[in-house]
């Protein structure tokens, strides 16, 4: 009869002799390490996220749909309906986030002024920043060249960062600030992101 | 069967069952926020072809029960949403009800595209699990009570054109008609988040 083995505790709440807590007993295996990955809303103060997708926001959107699919992140067909879709959101008193790419500001513009803008709706519009400075091909230069101006003229906050901030820790401080500003304004806030191979600069 | 009939009818509908109710913009939330005003509608006064998204973002997050009243111009507009409309809508109670009078009566009367376009089998496709169509007050009374026992509905009711009078624009500002039914879902506890 072998003796039986010793009864896991809580490594989070356990610590030894010393009161020194063992570094080996709080870090967990790798496979419970993925299972245990947060949602990419966890810590952001948003609670709701729709839009259209782009390559830069690759990452984030597969983790939405392992996280947070047809619940607190639904798909969209256009931006527009995207807009559409969390403006419905915020009145049942969610905190939304839509992103597009920058050809979707065209389709979602009578949504945010008519809509997002008119009813003083915070959203927090994430979008990528395709054609940036006239660095991409045709279709996007077309409309990514005078974004910066299109949003100004909207009046909208708006924040600019690079690809790799999505990534970074920093990101949900960002998302914090731009719903600050979102609040602060009474409306929409824009958060500009460079694709990588577009900046010279940008961001962190 | 008049436009202010079927609002009237809608209206009802709604305030009985305790559904939230989302107006597309238009003669439709002219007629309703002038004959039938109440908390728990919002009335869009642009965004158009975007009302069903609308209703269903929120009966998504709010378990509400929802209903949305546009035109056929709002819905051939927001048509390439429909199926996000229904995916958002699933597990929900969702009524969406098209009043269809062929034309674009508010801007003059120019004819839309809804001749020819079966809205029912359109929703069904999308992933809607019920449609009907109702041509008289009596019939769409019967198909909202049984919309409202469950699942996502299109209602498609065909209307007369020039028989109700004009109405004037919603009295309200837009920001505050958000900020009304805002209120009004928080008690109703029809918001699960709470804004900051």
């Amino acid at each position: 009869m072998t003796a039986p083995e010793r009864t896991v505790k809580n490594p989070l709440t356990t610590t030894g002799d010393l009161g020194i807590r063992d570094a080996s007993a709080v870090e967990p295996p790798v496979a419970v390490r993925v299972e245990a990955e947060l949602s990419p809303l966890a810590g952001t103060g948003l609670t709701f996220v729709t839009g259209v997708p782009d390559s830069v926001f690759k990452g984030l959107i597969a983790a939405l749909e392992r996280h947070d699919l047809d619940v607190r992140y639904l798909r969209a067909t256009r931006e527009d309906n995207a807009i559409g879709l969390a403006v419905g959101a915020y009145l049942a008193g969610e905190r939304p986030l839509v992103f597009m790419e920058s050809a979707g500001v065209g389709t979602a513009l009578d949504a945010l002024t008519s809509l997002a803008m008119s009813y003083g709706i915070p959203l927090v519009v994430l979008i990528a920043w395709a054609g940036y400075k006239a660095r991409d091909v045709t279709h996007h230069n077309a409309i990514g060249a005078p974004l910066g101006q299109i949003i100004a003229a909207l009046g909208l906050p708006v924040m600019t960062i690079a690809e790799r901030d999505l990534d970074a820790p920093v990101l949900p401080a960002t998302l914090a600030e731009a719903q600050a500003r979102a609040h602060e304004y009474g409306g929409p806030s824009v958060i500009l992101v460079v694709p990588a191979e577009l900046e010279d600069g940008v961001g962190s | 069967m008049s436009r202010d009939e079927l609002v009237a009818v809608v209206a009802d509908a709604a305030a009985t069952n305790g559904a939230a109710l989302f107006a597309g913009n238009g003669s439709l939330a002219r007629s309703l926020s002038t004959l039938h005003d109440r908390d728990d509608c919002f009335y869009m006064v642009g965004s158009m072809g975007l009302c069903s998204a609308i209703a269903a973002g929120f009966a998504n997050r709010s378990g509400a029960p929802v209903i949305a009243l546009e035109g056929d111009g709002n819905t051939l507009m927001g048509l390439s949403g429909l199926p996000a409309v229904a995916k958002a809508a699933s597990g929900a109670l969702f009524v969406h009800v098209v009043a269809d009078n062929g034309q674009c009566e508010t801007t003059g009367g120019q004819m839309t595209l809804s001749g020819d376009v079966d809205f029912g089998a359109l929703a069904l496709a999308a992933g809607y699990d019920a449609r009907a169509t109702v041509t008289t007050v009596e019939s769409l009374t019967a198909a909202l009570a049984e919309a409202l026992r469950g699942g996502r509905t299109l209602i498609h009711a065909e209307i007369e054109v020039g028989v109700s009078p004009k109405h004037p624009r919603p009295v309200l500002e837009p920001v505050a008609i958000a900020a009304r039914f805002l209120a009004e879902a928080a008690s109703r506890s029809w918001s699960r988040g709470g804004h900051a």
